[in-house]
């Protein structure tokens, strides 16, 4: 029985329903200073956003001119409780001598990892047949934006890539790791 | 004994319990139609069991789960045995999940009084797919962790909170430790203890109201007892899938697909089967509509199960006077029969390397052949049996009755007849290749791929080989010989008197006699080295391998290394102890004097060195196949068979890996995949004055990832004969298992059948007498 005492006509029973509404409070106010820290816990570290630093992917004088590669880097991977160094990869165009774009490998539709079709001069996925130009516009499929650029910068002749996440399925590129 | 039950029965009434489970009246008596409820009890207990016992050996982390699972597959006692069971339990779990619903649903047993125990099983089976959903990526393997990317891709197009549940199922942006972590807990811990809370709380409401019983009242009015009656018929099915789980686990293993590799775009993920009319169904749901697809389509059938005590409620229970309910549920059945085949058929996927055959053709035709090839439509689209299958098959365009028009339309402007078509637009084509490419079409017209398949299979088998331009050098023909005259041959006989009188029998044994410092000599002839090679081994064994303690014998005459490598060659093992085709394997694993003393080549020398992670993980041949076809084989041949010109060196030709070098091989695949692994990692150069082509260190130079040279190195294993996810270790050998199993328990299993039904003959007419059936 909830205790009625708000509304002014406190009556005898309500002993009980104020011991009961105790029991409900201090029970809640446990559950609330446990649950809270519990959830904190693993929701609170999804959203983190690594920083990143530039790695060298390459000698800029290894890329052919005008024609996408992949090359494949390892950089350093701090995960939770594992360091390590993990492989990533990047397609690389290359425009002169010290000029480049450098496309994210992660298709923006759902996150697969898309392939160069020579034949066609086409940027292909595999998972659902997004087909994207060598300048990273969609030209047909699922993919809701153009291939994601990353930021690059050449120093000496190598070039060095900054890797990072974009959420995928969405019309605008928002960074999420 | 009695005084010790009675003292329990006193403080915790065991009797009462026990009586509250055995003792329940089942209307209509016992039939075989009632055993699903006790045969999914049953599953969910197996994979508790073998759940648990797993965890003695399983690393839930990124590093080392896959591993782990090798692990518990290969070196486990009886693991294979137990990971057998939980994989194929999982599969029959959910069959009888749903086996159990739809018998629940054709009695009408979800009626009043019954729905709140129809509404639980109704959570039960979403609890069995999310563990089976959460379980497939546990063992960090590609098919796994595709799946769960795929998944949870999907939730993440769920409206509103999307997003933040494809974050909270991941851990993170991007699929890691923390997606492993969080579907870890939730699979043995949180879903597990939800799982077997709600069957206790299934069960309690069960048997408020007891089974339900035959429809027809007359039927009903003969009453049977829960035990044993219809405990036996549970058991004689349990046992008899347990029989058939054990034969699944001996014949049919879990598949290896691989250690989980996020730069590998040769997989199409796919979802596991159970998975797979959701994953087709959703292809019909474009654009903006995606949301209806991923969130509404499960929605509601999750609905239209849970609610469906409410929303029939007619009274009738006789499947026959409820020929909506009925057709609604076949209708239902049929829809998921039909979209989990389409999924299953579905290969979603570009082709990279299909090739438009243009033999036969001339004009317009070949020049329009020629543009669907140069401006990617085959890689979409498939011509007779090559090409992608991204968009429809277009071996047959020609015979639909298509008109100029409305093709050079499609191509143009494809949106304008589909307008969420995906094909993407060919307006900056000339009028001209437009016409070429509908001339090219509507010769499609069924003829199939005659006589100019033949010829694209020969085209395609040549353009795979691309050092063949030229005739393959025979491998006794090196091209350079920088070591006299190795082709004169020398005298064997003389070889073995030099041999024996001078310091390479102090340390070499021939035949049993002579020293253990070096390897044995004995089959030296039949090891398929050339002549080329003991010559160098002989002169300058360093070249080799540049930690061997052998000293170089380059003063000797050309007269005298020919004659040593005439009675090298001539040391063949007596033919009793060959094997029969096999060039001379060790049929043992071999002992590795590690760190020691580096060994002599062809043996243990090989494995000194760093070794590296790959190693470790179990690769799946299949798929090393389609990288093996991209990587090597260019230079090691189709399948590993070698006869790739190498000019300057002194084989002549790039070593062909199946059959391999035999000292390389190993029967024992750990040893072998180490054996191979050093020459993928740090890559080497072949003996000879400038070989053309020398092996990249594909590992070091980071061309291929860790996970993808396991993959390569299952693939030459199988090529040479020996399985990568052989069982070392497997406590009883899986076919002995069965055969005492069958023996044993399946006799039992027979026994009882028969005993049973004599019973009954013996007892007719004692109908519904407990003790009739004891």
């Amino acid at each position: 029985m909830p205790c009625s005492c708000h509304n002014g006509g406190c009556g005898a029973p309500s002993r009980r329903g104020l011991l009961k509404w105790f029991v409900g409070a201090l029970g809640g106010g446990l559950g609330v200073f446990l649950g809270w820290p519990l959830i904190g816990a693993i929701v609170g570290t999804i959203f983190r956003i690594p920083k990143t630093t530039f790695i060298k992917v390459g000698r800029m004088s290894d890329f052919p001119l005008g024609k996408p590669v992949q090359p494949k880097f390892e950089m350093p991977q701090h995960e939770e409780f594992l360091h390590g160094t993990i492989l990533h990869e990047v397609w690389v165009i290359r425009h002169s001598a010290d000029s480049a774009t450098v496309f994210s490998p992660i298709c923006p539709h759902l996150g697969c990892h898309y392939d160069w079709f020579a034949s066609a001069k086409k940027f292909i996925c595999p998972c659902h047949g997004s087909v994207f130009s060598p300048e990273g516009k969609v030209l047909g499929g699922p993919a809701p934006r153009g291939l994601d650029t990353l930021p690059h910068k050449v120093d000496r002749g190598e070039l060095y890539v900054k890797w990072e996440r974009f959420e995928v399925g969405i019309t605008r590129k928002v960074r999420i790791g | 004994m009695s005084r010790i039950g009675e003292w329990f029965q006193y403080r915790w009434p065991v009797r009462q319990v026990v009586r509250w489970g055995l003792e329940e009246e089942i209307p209509g008596g016992g039939t075989f139609a009632y055993v699903l409820g006790a045969s999914a009890l049953f599953a969910f207990v197996i994979q508790v069991v073998t759940g648990v016992w797993q965890l003695f050996f399983y690393v839930p982390t990124v590093d080392h789960a896959y591993q782990s699972v090798a692990y518990i597959r290969q070196e486990v006692p009886y693991g294979w045995l137990v990971h057998g069971l939980h994989y194929w339990g999982s599969n029959f779990f959910i069959i009888i999940v749903s086996l159990h619903m739809a018998r629940v649903f054709i009695w009408g047993a979800y009626k009043k009084p019954r729905e709140l125990t129809w509404m639980l099983g109704v959570v039960l089976f979403l609890l069995v797919l999310a563990e089976s959903f959460t379980g497939a990526l546990l063992a960090w393997d590609e098919l796994g962790y595709w799946a769960a990317e795929v998944g949870t891709s999907i939730a993440g197009t769920v409206p509103v909170i999307g997003h933040f549940l494809k974050m909270f199922m991941r851990g993170g942006a991007a699929m890691g430790q923390d997606t492993l972590s969080r579907f870890f807990v939730l699979h043995v811990a949180i879903l597990a203890a939800l799982l077997g809370a709600v069957i206790v709380v299934h069960i309690v409401a069960f048997r408020q109201f007891g089974s339900v019983g035959p429809w027809t009242e007359r039927r009903r009015s003969k009453i049977g007892w829960f035990w044993p009656e219809q405990v036996l018929r549970d058991t004689l099915v349990i046992v008899a899938l347990f029989m058939l789980l054990v034969g699944l686990c001996v014949y049919c293993p879990a598949p290896v697909t691989g250690p989980a590799d996020h730069l590998d775009n040769s997989i199409t993920p796919k979802p596991e089967w159970q998975f797979l009319f959701l994953y087709q169904f959703l292809k019909l749901f474009k654009g903006r509509w995606e949301p209806v697809g991923t969130t509404g389509v499960p929605l509601a059938l999750t609905l239209i199960l849970l609610l469906l005590p409410f929303y029939d409620r007619g009274r009738h229970r006789n499947p026959l006077r409820r020929p909506i309910a009925m057709l609604g549920g076949m209708g239902l059945v049929a829809w998921l029969i039909v979209y989990t085949i389409l999924g299953y058929q579905s290969h979603p996927g570009a082709a990279t390397s299909a090739k438009v055959s243009t033999a036969g053709l001339s004009g317009s035709v070949k020049a329009g052949a020629e543009l669907f090839q140069k401006e990617g439509c085959i890689s979409c689209h498939t011509v007779h049996g090559q090409g992608g299958n991204i968009g429809p098959n277009l071996s047959n365009v020609g015979a639909q009755g298509l008109s100029r028009q409305w093709l050079s339309v499609q191509i143009r402007h494809p949106k304008r007849h589909d307008p969420s078509t995906m094909m993407p637009s060919f307006d900056r084509l000339s009028d001209k290749k437009v016409d070429e490419l509908v001339d090219f079409l509507e010769s499609l017209g069924g003829k199939g791929p005659s006589g100019a398949g033949s010829q694209r299979q020969k085209a395609s088998r040549r353009a795979s080989q691309p050092h063949t331009g030229d005739a393959p050098q025979p491998r006794t023909q090196p091209a350079s010989q920088p070591h006299g005259d190795p082709s004169a041959r020398g005298d064997a006989q003389a070889g073995k008197q030099w041999f024996d009188a001078h310091e390479c029998i102090a340390c070499h044994t021939v035949g049993g006699k002579g020293g253990k410092v070096g390897p044995d000599l004995s089959d030296e002839g039949a090891k398929g080295r050339s002549p080329q090679w003991l010559t160098v081994q002989i002169r300058d064994p360093k070249k080799h391998v540049a930690s061997s303690i052998m000293p170089s014998f380059a003063s000797l005459s050309d007269r005298t290394v020919a004659n040593l490598v005439a009675y090298l060659e001539s040391l063949r093992p007596s033919a009793a102890s060959r094997p029969s085709s096999r060039p001379a394997p060790s049929s043992q694993p071999t002992t590795l004097p590690l760190r020691k003393w580096p060994g002599p080549p062809g043996r243990a020398a090989y494995l000194v060195g760093q070794t590296s992670h790959g190693i470790g993980d179990l690769g799946a041949p299949q798929h090393g196949k389609l990288l093996y076809d991209k990587y090597c084989q260019s230079c090691h041949g189709p399948d590993g068979r070698g006869g790739v010109p190498n000019a300057g060196s002194f084989a002549g030709v790039v070593p062909p890996l199946a059959p391999i070098n035999p000292a390389l091989f190993s029967r024992d695949p750990l040893l072998f995949a180490q054996n191979i692994d050093r020459y993928i990692q740090h890559g080497s150069t072949p003996p000879g004055a400038q070989p053309a082509h020398t092996m990249p260190p594909w590992g070091d130079n980071l061309t291929l990832s860790q996970e993808m040279i396991s993959e390569i190195e299952a693939y030459i294993l199988r090529l040479n004969g020996v399985d990568r996810a052989a069982i070392r270790h497997p406590g009883v050998e899986p076919e002995t298992f069965l055969v005492l199993m069958l023996a044993i328990l399946g006799g039992t299993w027979v026994l009882a059948i028969f005993g049973w039904i004599a019973a009954g003959v013996v007892c007719r007419g004692r109908d519904g007498d407990k003790g009739a059936e004891q």
